[in-house]
């Protein structure tokens, strides 16, 4: 299998360990704002408290892989990934989801 | 051509608690490198420094004579099978086989209770069952070193006689350190055997040693 496809579903791997947490909260934050434009003419107001949410249960997140999951980092080192790797693209795919739901709902 | 691995001159401390004092340890592409030591003097967490996964308070990796600073994330130089089951429990065998390139089918053919298992979820399998797909993966990847870490953990004797078959056969073209409470096994494997007493590595050349460093009576 081609270096790079295998190294993407590694990371798939990995996001799947935390996405369901992160996808709600992201979904959440998103149907916030989306709620808020149909009650107010300033939505965008709430950005700053959707984005802080985020953020914080992310943080929520990495602490508890890092303490009650770790011993699958092994498993991804084993195969030349590194945690840094790891949290770097998994966090910048999560976050990027996160963005394009917020710019949708307020559309 | 034979690969050198070292660990030389390796100190650590948790506060004033030295775990490690100018250590050395050299493991070889061909040999088995046996690693005895109590419970809490450092074994695991030395193994950690080798891998890169533990950092060192002092001390250097040294791979060919070159410094590594994380040996994990040179491609095809090492994997590490630490003291637990690492692989996620919501993995089948086959994508793990897969992951690692290894042949399933040769795995099948080997260890007949594994057939028609590559569908099953590592949270299937028992504990002696996982320990010992772990390590047979990792003895079966193209790395040049294996670290293992409590290899016999978990495994019946007869599993126990086929990792040590797997590890003999696996070292004709890898280097491996080893690391169990059951040392008769380490000895027995062993072309190089290491006693991790008081914070020092002991070169043993006579097994009357480890009697004399209090490791154990023979």
């Amino acid at each position: 299998m081609n270096i790079v496809l295998k190294r993407s579903r590694l990371l798939l791997t990995f996001y799947k360990s935390y996405a369901l947490v992160n996808c709600i909260v992201s979904l959440a934050g998103a149907y916030t704002l989306y709620k808020a434009s149909e009650f107010s003419t300033t939505p965008a107001k709430l950005l700053p408290a959707v984005i802080w949410m985020k953020i914080i249960t992310t943080g929520m997140v990495v602490y508890y892989i890092n303490t009650y999951q770790r011993k699958q980092f092994y498993y991804f080192q084993n195969l030349g990934l590194s945690k840094i790797f790891l949290w770097g693209c998994s966090l910048a795919f999560d976050f990027l989801l996160f963005t394009i739901l917020l710019i949708f709902s307020l559309c | 051509m034979v690969h050198l691995l070292e660990a030389d001159s390796i100190t650590l401390n948790f506060g004033n608690w030295q775990i490690l004092s100018d250590i050395y340890l050299k493991c070889e592409t061909g040999k088995v490198t046996g690693l005895l030591g109590r419970n809490g003097h450092g074994k695991s967490t030395l193994m950690n420094i080798i891998y890169g996964t533990q950092a060192a308070k002092s001390g250097t990796i040294r791979y060919n004579s070159s410094y590594t600073e994380q040996v994990f994330r040179v491609p095809g130089l090492a994997v590490y099978l630490p003291q637990f089951n690492f692989s996620p429990k919501r993995l089948t065998l086959s994508r793990i086989f897969e992951d690692f390139d290894v042949d399933f089918l040769e795995f099948e053919k080997r260890f007949p209770e594994f057939r028609s298992k590559h569908t099953n979820r590592m949270r299937d399998l028992s504990g002696g069952q996982t320990r010992l797909t772990e390590t047979y993966i990792l003895l079966k990847t193209a790395a040049k070193f294996v670290l293992l870490d409590e290899p016999f953990t978990h495994l019946s004797p007869l599993m126990i006689e086929q990792v040590q078959e797997l590890v003999s056969e696996a070292k004709k073209e890898k280097g491996i350190l080893i690391t169990d409470h059951m040392y008769r096994h380490i000895i027995d494997l062993s072309d190089t055997l290491y006693l991790l007493a008081n914070g020092k590595t002991h070169l043993i050349r006579d097994l009357s040693e480890l009697e004399f460093l209090g490791y154990a009576k023979l």
